[in-house]
């Protein structure tokens, strides 16, 4: 076990240096001078533009540009912020918590709703009660998370005026009841593909001779969904949570702008339209490496789950 | 006794479907996707979506593009069913002419994914080896991004526009179809008869044409009916943030944009837009559900 | 003609409203109730000078309930870098302009009073500045303020290893600074250089404790600010709140405040609204007391309740225009350019996209921002036909039939470049929308900032827009000396030596007067060659809780003097 995190830990080396090239040429080709950019700015005048290029060596050949990125990224550098004047790993360290605390939030949503739909709607196995789960499931998924943002924000800022309550704050940062709408919309979605996962991954595992067995057992129908099937009907969700992390973290972006919300997806987009190229390498090289890691915590877990997967 | 997984996920095998057996798959499939009534109004919901787009201009009451400046904001009104937006434009004939956008973009960026995605897994499955590792090493620096950072980049480098959001949706859509690929090509080169092809000393392009692909094509029509609904859903969230479709054009992502700063004192501009996004969205979901069902219920897609 | 005769009208009003706010301080106060807000937003723009004159007067009121209280103020752009010395942005003054005093205060009129200077002089050749400093003030860390302190900061600002992107600017031809005595300080221009008063007066040139400079070093000061003025910085996360808290020791406000002595606010924190759809939810939902930005529809309804007030403030400098390059055709043709002026429905733009709220913009500066000549005003009143006729003139015709004019097989067609601030976007649908009456195309493409300003250096634009707060008219000679056609921000690629030479002698000229003069021939002539199409004078919307008492705004038109204001229980 320990040798295959070791080997899939190797492999996430060539990867991240390709993730950080690909990133320092897409950044490059993107058009804008950041220098014009700073001075227009401000109302600068012009003949401060070459001066400035120097000064943020902007004037480098290309690969002189590239090697002085790379050996500072081996280091864990990733300079200052063109824009921002701050130290990219600072920005980071200030803007991750946020994001991770909403894609938690996100997923606490999820799964609560998603479990709950799922087993449900197995339970009930083509009643209404599925029906309407796997509708509202499916519509989840198609839901634009913007969208829905927008109706919710709606719907609250409405009831504020006229009644003059606030339900719940809608936009900015603070303490937990800042992170209920936003997690609500980014969990929507999920959880409606996890209710659909859910659902059939139970369905088949409910069919497997065990069940039966245990049900012949006299073990109460409670006990054979809870211990045995839902366990069982564990792993393919497990895959799909990895997988929809990624999500969670791309959809964070829209989110963060929506809700007005700090945050890494929101940095990057700032970075990548201001064309700060530090920042923008810093926080995907962040994202990428929190991705990969989750994937492989998801492959670990497995083994956790089903004793029968072993790696070696 | 052990069963097997049928259309609807958990009816018992009846005389019927063990009837179909006889016939071929593909038949089976068609039938088994005629009797999914959710699959069923999916397609229709979608064909009525087309016709609505592609007869837009005759349907349409008013010019999408003409401001009416006079008579911005307007609410739903017998005049305007679904109200105006800030110019005066007439939602409702918007709506229809956004349609063709949203529905070409979803379309042409999935044929985009698809071709390159089903190309690179057929190399990379087929051939394995050096080339293998390369191409999945590739796929796995495309898979370390998010899909919509990627397709924000991919934007930002080429510029904002219709054609660029297209290209970007579909080359963040790769990697799906790559992987999908290669791992049927993988488990399809152990069949016999494409070992037998091989034997008898058929040229790679003929066993990867005619034993291969018809194995995998199942799998990547259900996978690219959904992505046409995941990729109308990026291609919005691109023109939401405002890096996607030019003004004035109509789509969807970017009314509801364009909308979001008068959600209060005029909603009707962000809520039919985006029903509208949903409605489509939904019915490709639908349908390709249905389609899954049909093919293999237990593709893992 | 009717429409002229408005115009005198409003240009009336406004004169007598001036006096009056010019006169009035010490007079009784007027209870004027809001109601005539609402009757603002019907009435042309100009008007609403109205409405700011009367929240002053109503604060002048004697309360004499204590003053205090806890404020949340809503900014808009997440503040790129807070250090006054390196950013740029106007939003770093919003919450400084709080934490330090400037050597010399500028009031809302123009008029130059103490600060941290007692008293200047400027030399005859305009090279040598001298302040006379207070010596009665010290900085939050308890550290002196003195001629050595102004000297630091300004050795740091024009340190060339020392990055920055806006105060460095507004030094000028720096030389070096001289401390004469502990109180008295001389600073050297090599050339003379008349904005220099202006400059001192803005944020960008604060005065910062060299103690805490030195301590925390260049990296971490802007975390850790100290000034001397009536709040101290208690509290910065970076892109999420700031906290400033009183200055109990405050004693040295400029004279056209309101009160003396201590700050009355205990606590102010500072949140950020990027999004413009959520400024006015918050400030709804008593979230925020003061935002910034809102948008004018959420402006409009606020307007009617009793429980907000607006307070539109002009923001100096350039208004908001497009530039039209003259360099490539068909814009190069003067006939096509005015076309597009006398053609433009701008009164459409204003009312349909801004309720109103803003002024139509006649030349390249804001009728708000010292140097403005109101000769550019009426030079191109709404007039399709005109337009039409110059454009027939210049041999445009619509051939084919489509709607749109043509010249040798060729569309009259610009290239629009947009961007995402300002309501662009909006205005370039409605300007599209707009010129198709005159059978001019528009293509337009929205770009990001960088992508738009590498377009325009390319030249592949036909317009393209820009306003850049200022409270200086020299901001013009960035914009449109020929200087700066190959590299620089003069898009409207125009040369004309005649433009330059004014523009050059009125960063020379000390004589304020003369200076006027110029900048007034410089704006004349911009506006006769139709080389930009003004749009809107900038305004922004600031939206308050009916609450909060004695709210005003600098000249920059950015920045809250929030050292009188209190919330009323």
């Amino acid at each position: 076990m320990l040798r295959y995190i070791q080997r899939r830990l190797l492999i996430m080396i060539p990867v991240l240096w390709g993730v950080v090239t690909l990133v320092f040429f897409l950044m490059y080709m993107l058009p804008g001078d950041p220098a014009a950019t700073i001075l227009a700015q401000s109302g600068g005048k012009a003949e401060a533009i070459e001066k400035l290029r120097e000064q943020l060596g902007l004037n480098d050949p290309l690969p002189v540009q590239y090697m002085r990125f790379l050996s500072n990224a081996v280091r864990g550098d990733f300079g200052n912020s063109i824009f921002l004047r701050q130290p990219v790993m600072q920005i980071i360290a200030e803007n991750l918590p946020a994001t991770i605390e909403l894609a938690i939030g996100a997923l606490v949503v999820a799964l609560a709703i998603g479990f709950s739909m799922g087993i449900l709607a197995a339970l009930k196995c083509n009643t209404w009660v599925d029906r309407l789960c796997m509708l509202t499931a499916i519509a989840g998924v198609s839901m634009p998370n913007f969208w829905l943002a927008l109706l919710i924000m709606y719907l609250i800022s409405a009831i504020n005026t006229y009644y003059g309550v606030l339900i719940l704050p809608i936009t900015g940062q603070g303490g937990i009841q800042h992170l209920i709408v936003p997690s609500i919309v980014l969990g929507f979605a999920v959880s409606g593909s996890l209710a659909r996962l859910v659902r059939s991954s139970m369905l088949e595992v409910l069919r497997q001779e065990y069940i039966t067995t245990a049900r012949a057992k006299g073990l109460s129908r409670r006990v054979v969904i809870l211990r045995h099937a839902l366990r069982n009907a564990l792993i393919p969700v497990v895959t799909m949570l990895g997988l929809q992390f990624g999500y969670l973290l791309g959809g964070t972006v829209i989110i963060e702008t929506v809700f007005s919300r700090r945050g890494l997806g929101r940095t990057i987009v700032d970075a990548i339209v201001w064309k700060d190229l530090p920042v923008v390498q810093g926080a995907v090289f962040v994202t990428a490496t929190t991705y990969m890691l989750v994937n492989l915590l998801v492959d670990i877990s497995y083994a956790v789950i089903d004793p029968r997967i072993r790696y070696s | 006794m052990t069963a097997v997984a049928k259309s609807s996920g958990c009816s018992v095998e009846d005389e019927r479907t063990r009837r179909m057996r006889a016939e071929s798959p593909w038949r089976i499939a068609l039938r088994i996707l005629v009797r999914n009534r959710v699959a069923m109004s999916g397609l229709a919901i979608l064909v009525i979506m087309s016709l609505l787009a592609v007869l837009a201009p005759a349907i349409a009451p008013y010019d999408p593009d003409a401001v009416d400046i006079l008579h911005q904001l307007e609410a739903p009104s017998q005049a305007h069913i679904l109200g105006t937006d800030l110019y005066g434009r007439d939602i409702f004939s918007r709506i229809l002419y956004g349609g063709r956008i949203t529905l070409v973009v979803g379309l042409i960026a999935v044929g985009i994914a698809a071709s390159i995605g089903i190309v690179l897994g057929l190399i990379a499955g087929f051939y394995g080896g050096a080339l293998d590792s390369i191409i999945m090493r590739l796929v796995d620096v495309l898979l370390a991004f998010p899909r919509i950072l990627l397709a924000l980049s991919i934007v930002g480098m080429l510029g904002p526009g219709l054609l660029n959001v297209m290209v970007a949706v579909g080359i963040a859509g790769i990697t799906g179809y790559a992987r999908l690929v290669r791992g049927s090509v993988l488990s399809a080169k152990e069949n016999v008869y494409v070992e037998a092809a091989r034997v008898v000393g058929c040229p790679d392009h003929i066993i990867l044409r005619r034993h291969l692909l018809p194995n995998i094509i199942g799998p990547v029509i259900v996978l690219a009916t959904l992505d046409v609904a995941a990729a109308i859903l990026s291609a919005s969230s691109l023109s939401f943030l405002g890096l996607g479709v030019q003004p004035p054009t109509a789509e969807w992502g970017a009314m509801l944009n364009e909308g979001r700063q008068y959600l209060r004192t005029a909603p009707w501009i962000t809520l039919f837009p985006g029903l509208a996004i949903m409605i489509s969205v939904l019915s490709i979901n639908m349908l390709g559900d249905g389609l899954r069902d049909a093919l293999d219920p237990r593709m893992k897609i | 003609m009717l429409r002229y005769r408005l115009m005198v009208g409003v240009v009336l009003v406004a004169l007598v409203a001036g006096l009056l706010a010019g006169c009035a301080q010490p007079a009784t106060p007027q209870v004027v109730t809001v109601k005539e807000t609402v009757v603002v937003e019907k009435e042309v723009p100009v008007e609403k000078e109205v409405v700011k004159t009367v929240v002053v007067e109503k604060v002048v009121t004697p309360t004499p309930a204590p003053k205090g209280g806890e404020l949340t103020y809503g900014l808009t752009l997440i503040v790129s870098d807070i250090d006054p010395h390196s950013g740029a942005s106007s939003e770093l003054g919003i919450f400084l302009t709080s934490v330090y005093d400037p050597l010399v205060w500028r009031d809302q009129e123009g008029n130059f009073h103490p600060g941290l200077a007692k008293k200047w002089e400027i030399s005859e050749d305009g090279k040598v500045y001298t302040f006379y400093l207070r010596d009665d003030v010290k900085f939050h860390d308890g550290t002196p303020f003195n001629a050595q302190a102004v000297k630091f900061n300004f050795d740091r600002i024009t340190n060339p290893n020392f990055k920055s992107n806006k105060a460095k600017y507004m030094m000028g031809p720096y030389d070096h600074t001289e401390v004469v005595d502990d109180y008295t300080v001389k600073v050297y221009f090599k050339e003379p250089y008349a904005p220099f008063l202006d400059s001192v007066s803005q944020v960008y040139l604060a005065i910062a404790s060299p103690k805490a400079l030195q301590e925390w070093g260049d990296e971490k000061y802007r975390e850790h600010q100290v000034g001397t003025g009536p709040f101290m910085m208690s509290e910065y996360v970076a892109k999420d709140h700031i906290v400033l808290v009183k200055n109990p020791d405050y004693n040295w406000a400029p004279e056209f405040m309101m009160h003396q002595g201590p700050a009355y606010l205990d606590k102010i924190t500072f949140r950020f609204y990027p999004d413009a759809a959520t400024r006015a939810p918050a400030l709804e939902s008593g979230e925020v007391q003061i935002m910034g930005e809102i948008p004018p529809v959420d402006a409009n309804r606020l307007m009617a309740d009793p429980r907000f007030v607006i307070y539109p403030v002009d923001i100096p400098g350039q208004s908001l225009q497009f530039f039209i390059n003259t360099s490539k055709p068909p814009t190069d043709d003067l006939r096509v350019r005015q076309a597009l002026l006398y053609g433009l429905d701008r009164e459409a733009i204003i009312n349909g996209i801004f309720r109103a709220l803003s002024p139509i913009a006649h030349g390249p500066l804001g009728r708000k921002t010292p140097g403005y000549t109101s000769q550019v005003e009426g030079m191109y009143p709404f007039d399709l036909e005109k337009a039409k006729q110059l454009l027939a003139d210049a041999g445009w015709k619509d051939t084919n039939g489509d709607g749109i004019l043509d010249k040798g097989g060729q569309d009259l067609a610009l290239n629009t470049i947009l961007m995402t601030w300002g309501y662009l976007p909006e205005i370039g649908t409605a300007m599209q929308g707009l010129y198709r009456q005159l059978g001019v195309k528009l293509e337009t493409q929205v770009l990001t900032y960088p992508a738009a300003l590498e377009a325009a250096s390319k030249n592949e634009h036909h317009l393209i827009p820009m306003a850049i707060s200022s409270s200086d008219p020299d901001i013009l000679s960035s914009y449109f000396h020929s200087r700066n056609i190959e590299k620089g921000f003069a898009w409207s690629r125009y040369s004309d030596p005649e433009l330059d030479q004014w523009l050059d002698e009125g960063a020379r000229t000390m004589d304020w007067e003369k200076r006027a003069e110029l900048y007034a021939k410089a704006q004349v002539r911009i506006m006769e060659q139709a080389l930009i199409i003004p749009i809107r004078d900038y305004v922004n919307l600031n939206g308050a809780s009916a609450k909060v008492k004695g709210l005003r705004y600098s000249l920059q038109g950015w920045f809250p003097w929030l050292y009188d204001v209190y919330i009323e229980q």
